[in-house]
């Protein structure tokens, strides 16, 4: 978002996001690859990607003379990877539906984006292909979880239930944290008769960091979902500030206590389910859980959108 | 000697990297940054390989990933908080720090930026928790004369400081999280071209006083850190980070131009030699053949689950005992590579077999391997994994022998040689900091920076001569050591004498280190304030003061009055000194009647010794001599 005159000097130039120019204002010289803006800051400044790597902007002001040297290298995208079929390991299906563990950061601009394919998952957490094998991969929609709507939770409702009527082991879906716990609330109650495991999962800091915590949130889920014997909907992700395991908590007793915390959510007058290593390990935690069975699932997704909460 | 002629034949490039610490808080939180507490807590974490701007894991990044090593951080609760944690955004970049940053950088000569804009550098050794060092451009395209040139300022950042390492386990690596996010300015230079490695540390020197004379920075341990970039004609661009002490620069400068010297003219032997590249075999797991070791170390590893793997080096028979640079040889060169991936290194047949109780294993080695006598022979130990990839690693590295010195990061040890640590990292690591805005830096801010800028250091120099009265030499040192901005503190604060502050500051406390063997560059500037404002009230003479900073040395918890009562150098009254005085004489009498004037040092000698460090030395001197002529002048009357 530059300033009109900004954009009208680019545009004489010829110059597009992405290319390499030259800016010149006086006896200051300054090349590099000319990025977008963001809304912050000031929209007269021209900011450029320093061969360095550095990002600087460059304040735009009558007399500055800006030249377009040549087009910089083309952005890349995750190679999405194909899930092998590994018979050994127990299958189970995966639904995404956004959030920060499907994000993807375009390192020039920085700007965050959503995996557009589900398999762009794997690619970020590899270690999934030797815990767990992915049956099937469905994504309905992909959205920050603010944006969802009561619909969206019949649809991801009806998935649900459909995969869960095959023979896979369970169901994990990826979900962003904002509104995980009313997801998770909405699931308990639609899918009836339940007798696999459905694990939510997300991530609380993003994939482009080496500190992505959604890898381990992800493998703890596949393990919940692939090996446990609790047929409940939980919310898998992590138990405490380290990387050492997960809590599954129950659909309708977690609440996301913290914005930013890695150990964010907690069950609110009940114990966690179930302690989730990251080897596959799993530690029951609470004896008063719906045991995995055989009956069919359904989803009763009825729903009365017309409610208000009144506050005291 | 090697002279500047001959690093200008070889093509030395150098470029420099000055790292200074801020005083004042964190860069992006509120935290202290006094490192002083116990921890409190434990975090566990594990990084992970990201995937860079092209779509690739960086490869630095991946080394690090396939290390898969566990992190613990202690946490320190008044000096690290959920920001040092990654459990929560930073906050807005410490003002205070930047101002400092931009006036380093008009010190400097450089351009500030119009806009600074926050950026994730990818580290994932670790020692940052969130993955990534956060850091920014400040100004660019600067300058600083040197023997009449004009020596290139590339570039002025304000960086966050990494964790500071407590242990390394090879699989587990310790930090300590107060020390991350205490704000650091980044200097880099130019490629400096035609230099000899003193010049280059001179000009390292001139940067370090350059940044000192903002009265902004920190001194002390650690402070200030250097990294170099090295590399000659037919050499590789190497990375040496950490040099702590800026006297070190010159050496490590050297022995790494003689590292990739040697490596140059060792690629050209063993190509003479005819070891071509498919040569080299991977290695092979061999446990077997040491099941009856008698060999301690390799016991020890095969008891608790190790194995063994070997392969055999063509052509390097005899060569690993070759020193590359002093303290280097290529065996240990090698090992290093090993070490890398969390193994203890490794043991090769250029070593004292029989001493290591390995002669027949060996023997039978060479024949499994079947290995000629030109071949060396290595074996590495330890669990199964790292051990598969520390051999592949050493063998990797004995291939690349062939074509000169590699590209990769290494690490400079305290005794001017350095190891290896990683491969370059790749130019891929640099993206936006979403979580803090753009910074415009409007241009009236800079200029009221601009307005007031601290004196430059000669101009220091010449004020402290002239108008402080210091002598020239010990002006200059004053200016150029890390105390610079305590002493002037001192002269506002204090009635003392300035050439008695500067005396302590560059000389007293530096021969407490080197007498005593005391750390006292620990001494915060606080406590040495403290010793100097008692001088100034009276509280101990000048004379106590050395002892008084040596003891604070040793337990700088405490106060001043605490070691002087401690050290009974508590003050004496000029009452007192007259009285001491006069009964030294008495005591004295005899000789003093016979030697009368000269009799002098006899009496002030003892004297001394019962005041020294209580009052002034000239004061007693006076005391004597006035009270020794009194007394042979009543006696000469008597006689
Ligand atoms: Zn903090």
């Amino acid at each position: 978002m530059y300033s009109p005159e900004v954009e009208k000097a680019l545009e004489s130039a010829g110059a597009h996001i992405g290319d390499i120019i030259r800016i010149q204002r006086g006896s200051e010289v300054y090349e590099g690859i000319l990025l977008p803006r963001s809304e912050y800051g000031d929209p007269s400044c021209i900011v450029i990607k320093l061969s360095s790597g550095y990002n600087i902007g460059v304040k735009y002001t009558p007399g500055t003379v800006i030249k377009r040297l040549r087009k910089a290298a083309e952005v890349g995208k995750f190679p999405a990877k194909k899930a092998e079929r590994k018979p050994s390991l127990p299958p189970v299906s995966l639904i995404a539906t956004g959030g920060t563990i499907g994000s993807r950061v375009d390192y020039v601009t920085g700007g965050v984006y959503m995996c557009v394919k589900p398999e762009e998952l794997l690619y970020l957490t590899p270690e999934l292909e030797d815990a767990v094998y992915i049956e099937r991969m469905r994504s309905p929609f992909l959205v920050a979880s603010e944006d969802l709507t009561p619909d969206d939770w019949k649809e991801i409702a009806e998935i649900a239930a459909k995969e869960l009527n095959t023979d896979v082991r369970g169901v994990v879906i990826t979900h962003g944290t904002d509104t995980m716990h009313y997801t998770s609330a909405a699931l308990s109650f639609m899918l009836r008769n339940l007798s696999k495991p459905v694990a939510l999962v997300g991530a609380q800091r993003s994939p482009d960091r080496g500190s992505f915590d959604g890898a381990m949130n992800l493998l703890c889920a596949a393990h919940y979902a692939a090996r446990s014997d609790i047929a409940e909907v939980a919310i898998v992700m992590h138990g405490e500030s380290s990387d050492t395991y997960c809590y599954a908590i129950r659909g309708t007793k977690a609440r996301k206590m913290h914005t930013s915390r890695r150990d964010t959510f907690r069950p609110i007058n009940d114990l966690p389910l179930a302690r989730v290593w990251p080897d596959g390990r799993i530690e029951a935690l609470n004896t008063k859980y719906r045991k995995r069975g055989s009956s069919e699932v359904y989803a009763d997704t009825a729903f009365e959108k017309r409610v208000a909460i009144v506050k005291a | 000697m090697r002279d500047k002629s001959f690093y200008r034949s070889i093509g030395l490039k150098c470029g420099l990297e000055i790292h200074q610490r801020l005083k004042g808080g964190k860069l992006f939180c509120s935290c202290r940054s006094t490192l002083s507490e116990e921890p409190s807590l434990e975090i566990i974490r594990k990084l992970r390989a990201v995937y860079g701007e092209l779509g690739v894991v960086d490869r630095a990044a991946a080394f690090e990933h396939m290390r898969n090593r566990k992190f613990v951080y202690k946490y320190y609760p008044s000096e690290s908080c959920l920001v040092e944690c990654d459990e929560e955004p930073p906050h807005q970049v410490n003002k205070e720090a930047l101002e400092a940053a931009i006036t380093a950088a008009l010190m400097l000569n450089a351009k500030v930026v119009d806009e600074i804009h926050v950026m994730r550098k990818t580290v994932i050794d670790g020692s940052n928790t969130s993955g990534f060092q956060r850091t920014m451009v400040i100004a660019l395209d600067g300058y600083l004369e040197y023997k009449g040139e004009k020596i290139p300022i590339a570039q002025v950042c304000l960086e966050e400081e990494a964790c500071g390492i407590l242990e390394d386990w090879g699989d587990t690596v310790v930090y300590r999280l107060d020390r991350l996010g205490i704000p650091l300015v980044e200097v880099s230079t130019g490629l400096l071209e035609g230099y000899s490695p003193e010049e280059i540390q001179e000009i390292a020197l001139l940067i370090g006083v350059t940044l000192r004379s903002t009265g902004k920075v920190r001194r002390g341990l650690g402070s200030t850190r250097q990294d170099l970039n090295v590399s000659i004609s037919g050499g590789s661009r190497v990375e040496i980070k950490g040099v702590q002490e800026l006297e070190l620069i010159s050496k490590v400068v050297e022995n790494e131009v003689e590292r990739q010297l040697s490596l140059i003219k060792l690629a050209k032997e063993l190509k003479e030699a005819g070891v071509r590249e498919e040569d080299f075999k991977p290695p092979m797991e061999v446990t077997e053949l040491f099941s009856e070791t008698k060999n301690r170390v390799i016991k020890r590893a095969l008891k608790s689950g190790g194995v063994v793997f070997a392969a055999a080096l063509p052509g390097l028979s005899g060569f690993a005992s070759r020193e590359l640079c002093p303290g280097l040889t290529l065996g240990k060169e090698l090992a290093y590579h090993a070490r890398a991936y969390g193994v203890g290194g490794i043991i090769h047949s250029d070593e004292d077999l029989a001493k290591l109780k390995l002669e027949d294993e060996f023997k039978k080695l060479r024949e499994l391997l079947k290995a000629g006598s030109r071949d060396l022979i290595f074996i590495v130990a330890g669990p199964p994994d790292r051990a598969a990839e520390a051999s592949r690693a050493v063998v990797e590295r004995a291939k690349q022998l062939l074509n000169g010195p590699p590209e990769e990061t290494r690490a400079a040890n305290p005794d001017g040689t350095t190891r290896f640590t990683r491969p370059l990292p790749g130019a891929a690591r640099m993206y936006p900091e979403t979580d803090i805005p753009p910074m415009p830096i409007p241009r009236e801010y800079v200029e009221s920076i601009r307005a007031s800028l601290p004196e430059h250091w000669e101009q220091k120099v010449k004020r402290f001569t002239e108008q402080l009265g210091l002598p020239r030499d010990l002006a200059r040192q004053v200016v150029w050591s890390e105390y610079l901005s305590l002493f002037e503190e001192a002269v506002e604060k204090t009635r003392l004498p300035p050439t008695l502050i500067a005396s302590t500051l560059v000389s007293t406390l530096k021969d407490i280190k080197r007498r005593d063997k005391i750390p006292v560059e620990q001494l915060p500037d606080e406590k040495i304030m403290e010793a100097l404002l008692a001088v100034d009230g009276g509280k101990i003479s000048k004379e106590a003061l050395p002892d008084v900073l040596r003891e604070l040395a040793k337990s700088p918890g405490e106060t001043v009055q605490a070691i002087a009562a401690r050290l009974g150098i508590k003050p004496i009254t000029l009452e007192e000194l007259r009285e001491i005085i006069s009964s030294t004489i008495q005591d004295n009498m005899e000789v003093v009647l016979e030697k009368r004037e000269r009799a002098l040092g006899l009496i002030m000698g003892r004297v001394m010794a019962k005041v020294k460090g209580r009052i002034d030395g000239k004061v007693v001197s006076e005391e004597v001599k006035r009270k020794l002529k009194e007394v042979l002048s009543t006696s000469r009357v008597e006689a």
